[in-house]
């Protein structure tokens, strides 16, 4: 077992090159938000574009093959380019996996060479519309409606918690041209209601400008400004279902693998406990005996998340099929997170809930932001108690048993 | 980055697993436990054949030289197996003494019978006030070079009422680290008397009395053994939490295994959510117990700066988890997880001793928060 990467001296020429990149092309006062809802139009538009230059070098999605606009390179460049990113706090590098899984695996090659690449490249950004005021932990039980129109689709329902890092929605500028956060979106709309459950649904693609789609900020604790959607007779291709009519569930499976962490992550970030334990050195908490308790508890929690985060990573990359490891990242984040947001209160008293806005708050309000997103992130993915319902299925002690979807890690090619 | 096993290590764990399953089978586990001396000298002899008491003994002493990391996946089978043993005091905590501190003549007499496992160390570090930590040692040793005369007790000390000689961490001045000294003692000594201890101990423990006992010889520097035991301990705390791991391991199977298996209602109990939660409960401590830990033992043999932190904070979870893990497994079973038969109860003793042995969550909590400068 080894633990960490070790650096070879061409990889370390890579970093060079890395940083030297970033520097260039990264301007003095563009930073990670505290909370994303504060990002501001300038900085949003910024984004746009530096995604579409990293993916443009192969260094957004960097393992992905190039075939389809990844970068092609090995998990060591991927690595020291995930960290450079982290050191230099540019906002919105993220590369989710959670669309780019489910058209690796269930696409057709020309729905990878229309969709996958764009999105590898930076070129489009793609929003997540599966949940529904009805159906959230029980997904399959959604009511979106998918009804063939000659060789379309028609798309009918209400989508609720969608997409949006950023709340960020541009409308108009001053050239007249519309600016959406989002290019597309992906979606679960039942296309055979007399089908059973599971077998009743496709996974559909739709274009964020489409006629009948129209958007509603929702009022939430997080900085997210998350939207509500709602789709009215809104016209799709059928080069724009992926996978077969009713295999929309078995596709939607793929992508929730990935948003349960079975990716794995090999640079977190863990500031608030960083912070933490710099205050109780500053304030003298860390001599408390209890606070000790308290103090090293939290530490731990995150240390083993930051484990569970490697061990998925490996094992993604290693290609060994995972059971209820995707989830267990995802239950760990969410319960340490909340763990970890009570342990700074013990320690720090009221002072993690100033926001940026109070002159005396710490780090700049970061630690009232950790306190309402250790909240807020509880649910998105699929609840703490939905994350234990599958970890049960995987060790194979429930009444349903499953295996892990398949992945562009497993997938057979 | 590589989580995996090598190939060493993947064929010794393999004829661990074959071992342990021939030998040592519930019912003999059960027969130990309730034995006098918790001791199966054939069992004992067997393991030094294989060549594991050896393990991490240099190669120039007649060992294996194998790295801490190798040690821990051969521990995490002794525990999954329970597998009573001297190792732990001999071939680890006094063989790395002996090769950390001891003289050149000490280390060619010494080792390559431990490692072949002709002697047996005990080691002896615990008194009356329990604790691991050096203020704690208290048995007083007076004398000058070569001749040291101890006098004081030892608590809780494992193997010593089977060992040919022990390993006796003695205060020869006052203070906390500094002053303690490392001495010898043979198990005839006049003066030396041993009383095993008596409850739901999950190892045989021994309160260990000198009455002017002469020490046969001190490894190490006189009132400077601390760095080194400091060390000593990092190390075999690592691979005791291996140990815990594979218990971990253990009474999470069987209660998967029963969930799946045992009927109520007309149906396994495993498919209720409220058992479920103990399984899940289970899964996360088996994987924080194993990833701390062995990130802990790859740190040490890494040389890493924070390898002391990373062992403490393995212990800190393979300690609770242990406990907690056993604890889950009696909620999934009901009443005959404690029958004596079925063989839940022997690890839930052993999680419950184990938990302190070595220094329990608080102590190492404690030592986290002073490596982190807190």
């Amino acid at each position: 077992m080894d633990f960490e990467y070790r650096y070879s001296s061409e990889q370390e020429v890579f970093r060079t090159e890395v940083r030297d990149w970033l520097n260039e092309n990264v301007p003095e006062g563009i930073t990670n938000p505290l909370d994303n809802a504060h990002t501001d139009r300038e900085t949003f538009l910024w984004i746009k574009d530096f995604r579409k230059q990293l993916g443009a070098k192969g260094w957004l999605y960097p393992t992905w093959p190039t075939e389809y606009g990844g970068g092609g390179l090995t998990g060591d460049h991927d690595i020291i380019i995930k960290e450079e990113l982290e050191k230099a706090d540019v906002p919105g590098t993220d590369a989710s996996a959670l669309f780019p899984a489910a058209a690796a695996v269930w696409g057709t090659e020309e729905q990878k060479q229309q969709f996958l690449r764009p999105t590898l490249q930076g070129e489009i950004a793609l929003w997540q519309l599966f949940t529904e005021p009805g159906a959230g932990s029980d997904l399959a039980s959604l009511r979106t409606r998918a009804t063939k129109d000659g060789d379309d689709w028609l798309i009918n329902g209400e989508k609720v918690f969608n997409g949006s890092k950023f709340g960020y929605k541009l409308g108009d500028d001053d050239n007249g041209d519309v600016h959406e956060e989002f290019d597309e979106m992906f979606t679960l709309a039942i296309t055979d209601p007399d089908a059973p459950r599971h077998r009743n649904m496709g996974y559909f693609i739709i274009p964020g400008d489409a006629p009948g789609v129209t958007t509603q900020t929702m009022d939430l604790l997080s900085g997210q400004g998350k939207q509500q959607i709602y789709l009215d007779n809104v016209r799709v291709g059928n080069d724009r279902l992926f996978g077969g009519e009713t295999q929309g569930w078995q596709v939607a499976q793929t992508t929730l693998e990935l948003e349960h962490g079975g990716g794995g992550q090999l640079v977190p970030r863990n500031h608030a406990v960083e912070q933490m334990l710099q205050l109780a050195r500053d304030t003298g908490a860390g001599q408390h005996p209890h606070l000790v308790h308290t103090l090293m508890d939290a530490y731990i929690d995150n240390q083993i998340l930051r484990l569970i985060g490697l061990r998925n990573y490996w094992m993604y990359e290693a290609k060994q099929e995972m059971s209820y490891h995707g989830s267990q990242n995802s239950l760990w984040r969410k319960e340490s997170a909340l763990r970890t947001a009570d342990a700074i209160r013990e320690v720090l008293g009221l002072t993690p809930l100033l926001n940026q806005d109070d002159p005396k708050a710490p780090f700049g309000g970061a630690l009232e932001t950790h306190q309402r997103e250790s909240l807020v992130g509880a649910h998105p993915g699929g609840t703490i108690e939905v994350q234990k319902v599958i970890i049960a299925r995987r060790i194979g002690v429930s009444r349903t048993r499953e295996r892990a979807a398949p992945t562009p890690s497993t997938a057979k090619s | 980055m590589d989580l995996g096993l090598s190939e060493e290590q993947t064929m010794l764990k393999d004829s661990a697993i074959e071992f342990l399953n021939a030998e040592l089978p519930k019912t003999r586990v059960r027969e130990l436990f309730e034995s006098e001396d918790g001791f199966a000298p054939d069992i004992w002899k067997q393991m030094a054949d294989l060549g594991w008491t050896g393990l991490i003994i240099p190669e120039e002493y007649g060992g294996a030289g194998t790295d801490l990391q190798t040690l821990g996946v051969l521990y995490e089978e002794l525990g999954a197996a329970l597998a009573p043993s001297p190792h732990l005091s001999s071939a680890v905590l006094s063989a790395l003494t002996i090769e950390g501190a001891g003289s050149d003549d000490q280390k060619k007499n010494l080792l390559p019978a431990i490692a072949n496992g002709e002697q047996t160390l005990a080691f002896a570090f615990t008194e009356p006030d329990y604790g691991w930590g050096p203020e704690r040692v208290q048995l007083t040793a007076r004398g000058e070079a070569g001749n040291y005369t101890l006098d004081g007790t030892k608590l809780f000390v494992p193997d010593a009422h089977i060992a040919d000689q022990i390993l006796v961490i003695g205060r020869t001045q006052g203070g906390q680290e500094h002053g303690l000294t490392a001495f010898l003692v043979d198990k005839d000594a006049p003066g030396l008397s041993i009383r095993t201890q008596s409850g739901w101990l999950g190892d045989k423990m021994n309160e260990v009395t000198f009455d002017g006992v002469k020490a046969s010889d001190v490894i190490g520097p006189v009132n400077g053994i601390w760095p080194v035991l400091d060390s000593v301990l990092d190390k075999a705390t690592g691979v005791l939490s291996a140990y815990m791991v594979g218990g971990c391991r253990t009474v999470l199977e069987m209660a998967v295994e029963y969930s799946q298996n045992r009927v109520q209602f007309g149906v396994p109990i495993g498919t209720f959510q409220r058992v479920q939660d103990w399984l899940i409960m289970g899964v996360n401590i088996e994987q924080s117990a194993r990833w701390t830990t062995f990130e802990g033992l790859w740190k040490v043999d890494a040389g890493k700066e924070d390898a002391a932190q990373a062992i403490s904070m393995a212990k800190v979870v393979s300690s609770n988890g242990y406990f907690k893990a056993a604890e889950a497994a009696h909620h999934v079973h009901g009443g005959i997880g404690i029958d004596l038969d079925y063989g839940l109860t022997w690890y839930t003793q052993k999680a419950r001793t184990l938990q302190h042995y070595l220094g329990d969550a608080v102590h190492h909590r404690a030592r986290m928060a002073r490596l982190m400068d807190l």
